[in-house]
């Protein structure tokens, strides 16, 4: 999404603090050099100083503004933020948001909050499951064109074989 | 190179390792090929959460390690197995060791060696616990057995067997007797040695020994030629004895059985370990074709002297398929078979370790005795079990007649009594183990008799002892003692007994060769009683210098005709004349013997084999190639004669 382009002495500092990795394809040009930006791409200009307003900055373009749905649980209701969300899931008939300890019951259809939840980098893995890209720890091939997809919160959720080109397709995998 | 060498070798010798690290190799390939695809699913994974700035990602050591791990188990597990199975030592405390490869051999004779050093004692009185002065045979005959193996009849022909080939002799046509002699394959055989025929409905078995005449595929294993084979050589009784298949097996023939569709040929060979070993695994040639033994598929019982290579050749005679199994044994291992199953009886020493022998006098190995069954399973023949007994085996084992049990006879030498074992068939079981006590003589025979066992001593004055089977706790009987045992018991009827013994007759002018016929009375098992008896000197028979032996000396005893009949040799020193003489006795069971007929035929020559075939109310009388055919009736006429070549 984002490349940098300074001069080598400082590219591994700044590329720490600014915590970005180095992409393939990018949208935006990131340099403390007005010469080096490129005029097809957006360019930031900044000066070294600026770093950590720069990361603000990043965050917000990269993951947009916060979503928050409602949930409910025995201890009352609760505005939670999209980002905190593992994957929702059905359970009776009922939406579960799971985080990394607390569960909630979403009152809406899962394919409601798949809408709402569109532009997060949720993705549908199952007519059951919809799973937060950020919090897979890790992806398990299993037999039958299948993958099960191990959660930050040790969670394990499987990717139908229905949805399975989708996901691959979605992650460049 | 060598190490490679012992490998391969090794391989070609265990299929099923061969196969077992094949399907490893191929488990290898598609574990990696999913820990290929498992990594690179990751390794997107982090890199599109990267671009999401989500930089908290780390990749699962762990999970990492563990596919990478998986992906070699397979080989590490077979390679491990390698490792352990090659070098593995032989494992001494079981019964049977299977072989694995060619030092395994080296091996096992390496350690019987340094074991044996010390044991040079035993094998001759061992040795001569076995030697046999005489022999208790019983035998029936019925109409149509002959006591020969190289002539034999299926109630139609008679088929003789001989160094040139196989004659058959229809013995209806007294004008030309001679149906077909057959010459091939056997003129391909070098110094052909006949041993024995076998004849079912379908096709006529012929045994024997000798040599390769023609470069077969050994000489292209760069091996030995001139060693002796055991030829098998099938004819087709359906279409004038064709000959339909040939099986060569290397080493000396032991032993046959035929038994329903199957068909088994025990032979030995040496294993020469003068210096470097040097020895042909058994094989067997089929219509040209070698199969060799792999080593899984030999097996060392444990204490046995690996001194010959005992190999069982099964041939279904129904598929012509074949198995063949070996034994690394003992050269005196003895078979005995009971259906479908194959026993062998070695010699097992049990060498007591290095820390006893300073505690121990001589010996320092115990003697027992081995058992080794192998059954014919839908494979073919495999090793079924070994059971090992103590005592000293001297060829005295029989099955009982519902066939469940198997009795065998062990010398026990350092107290000078016998065990007698009695094993169920399947080896399992141990069901009686009686110590018997003979006085401190050898045991010369043992005959069974329904539920009685009897027993001779090799006193000079015989001794016959009785032993109830029926009761567990049987009490051993001393029956009675006496000069005229018989060396030979045949069944006749009633309870009674025929009994032959070639011995000494004292005459005015001191004692000759001659017979003691007998007839004695067992129907009271606890009493041997001789009802009646006839001595024979020999020498009235022919020439003056008459002379029998037991050996090839055959009789008869038809119950039909209650007709005891003999055949005697006498021979003149001065022209080396040879009388080969037919007596019979007819017997009653009220007045005894009375000689019947004697009939004379005078032949030269050395003396040969001698033959009694009854068919068809006719006595055929063998003589090396002369067959002298006799009416059976009181007259005992001879009607022709003729060569058999």
């Amino acid at each position: 999404m984002f490349k940098l382009k300074v001069p080598k002495k400082q590219r591994e500092t700044i590329r720490d603090k600014l915590k970005i990795a180095n992409p393939i394809e990018y949208e935006y040009v990131l340099t403390t050099d007005k010469d080096l930006i490129e005029e097809d791409k957006i360019n930031i200009v900044f000066d070294e100083e600026h770093v950590d307003k720069i990361v603000k900055i990043l965050d917000l373009l990269a993951k947009g503004e916060d979503v928050f749905i409602t949930g409910y649980n025995e201890l009352g209701q609760k505005n939670i933020e999209s980002r905190y969300v593992h994957y929702f899931t059905i359970e009776d008939d009922d939406v579960i948001a799971v985080l990394n300890k607390y569960r909630f019951i979403i009152k809406m259809k899962l394919y409601e909050v798949e809408a709402l939840l569109k532009d997060k980098h949720f993705i549908r893995v199952s007519k059951y499951a919809l799973v937060n890209i950020n919090r897979i720890d890790y992806i398990k091939p299993a037999m039958n064109s299948k993958l099960i997809l191990l959660m930050k919160n040790g969670d394990e959720v499987e990717v139908n074989r229905h949805y399975y080109k989708t996901f691959k397709e979605t992650l460049n995998l | 190179m060598d190490r490679f060498l012992i490998f391969l070798e090794f391989l070609i010798n265990n299929l099923i390792i061969v196969s077992t690290i094949t399907i490893a190799v191929i488990l290898t390939f598609y574990l990696a090929h999913r820990a290929y695809k498992e990594f690179k699913i990751n390794y997107k994974l982090r890199k599109f959460q990267q671009r999401l700035r989500n930089l908290s990602t780390k990749q699962k050591q762990k999970r990492a390690m563990l596919v990478s791990l998986r992906v070699f188990a397979p080989v590490f597990i077979v390679l491990l197995v390698l490792q352990v199975t090659m070098t593995s030592p032989i494992n001494y405390e079981s019964h049977m060791t299977q072989l694995k490869k060619s030092e395994d051999i080296e091996m096992i004779h390496s350690y019987y060696n340094q074991k044996f050093s010390t044991q040079v004692s035993l094998r001759s009185s061992a040795q001569s616990a076995t030697t046999e002065s005489d022999v208790l045979d019983t035998i029936q005959l019925t109409m149509g057995e002959t006591l020969s193996e190289t002539i034999k009849t299926d109630g139609e022909y008679i088929y003789y067997l001989h160094e040139q080939g196989l004659t058959v002799i229809v013995p209806e046509n007294s004008n030309n007797p001679i149906s077909s002699n057959i010459t091939e394959p056997f003129e391909n055989i070098i110094d052909f040695e006949p041993i024995t025929i076998m004849i079912d409905d379908a096709q006529v078995i012929v045994i024997g020994n000798g040599r390769p005449n023609t470069m077969s595929i050994f000489d292209e294993l760069d091996e030995e030629v001139d060693e002796i084979n055991t030829y098998v050589l099938i004819f087709d009784k359906s279409s004038s004895l064709t000959f339909t298949e040939s099986y060569a097996i290397n080493g000396t023939y032991q032993d046959g059985h035929h038994y329903e569709e199957n068909l088994y040929v025990i032979t030995k060979h040496d294993v020469d370990f003068d210096g470097n070993p040097q020895y042909q695994l058994p094989s067997v040639e089929k219509n040209g074709f070698v199969s060799k033994i792999t080593y899984s598929d030999m097996y060392y019982i444990e204490g046995t002297r690996p001194e010959v290579f005992t190999s069982i050749l099964h041939i279904d005679m129904a598929s012509n398929a074949i198995s063949q199994k070996a034994m690394l044994s003992d050269l005196d291992t003895e078979t005995l078979f009971v259906g479908n199953d194959v026993y062998f009886i070695s010699e097992s020493l049990l060498f007591y370790e290095a820390t006893e022998m300073f505690t121990m006098s001589d010996p320092v190995a115990k003697v027992r005795t081995a058992v080794t069954r192998f059954s014919t399973l839908s494979s073919g023949i495999e090793y079924y079990k070994t059971r090992i007994i103590d005592g000293t085996f001297d060829g005295n084992m029989m099955v009982n007649e519902n066939q469940t049990e198997l009795m065998i006879l062990t010398h026990n030498m350092s107290k000078s009594s016998y065990n007698l074992h009695t094993l169920s068939l399947d080896l399992n079981h141990v069901i009686t183990s009686s110590e018997l006590n003979f006085g401190g003589y050898s045991v010369k025979t043992l005959m069974k008799q329904e539920n009685h066992l009897y027993f001779v001593t090799d006193e000079s004055l015989q001794n016959f002892y009785v032993l109830n089977l029926a009761n567990e706790d049987a009490e051993l009987l001393h029956v009675s003692q006496s000069y005229n045992i018989p060396t030979t018991l045949a069944a006749f009827k009633d309870g009674l007994f025929i009994g032959i013994k070639y011995t000494n007759i004292a005459t005015e002018n001191g004692p000759v060769d001659g017979l003691r016929i007998s007839l004695f009375d067992i129907s009271n098992p606890y009493h041997l009683e001789e009802r009646f008896y006839e001595e024979v000197h020999l020498s009235s028979f022919g020439f003056s210098l008459a002379e029998t032996t037991k050996v090839n000396k055959p009789f008869i005893l038809e119950i039909e005709h209650n007709q005891l009949i003999l055949s005697i040799t006498s021979n003149d020193e001065i022209t080396s004349l040879i009388n080969e003489s037919v007596l019979v006795f007819n017997i009653s069971t009220d007045s005894g013997f009375a000689t019947s007929a004697v009939e004379y035929s005078t032949l030269t020559g050395e003396i040969g084999n001698s033959f009694f075939i009854i068919l068809e109310g006719h006595l055929y009388f063998i003589v090396n190639d002369d067959v002298i055919v006799f009416e059976m009736n009181d007259t005992h006429a001879p009607v022709y004669q003729f060569k058999l070549e």
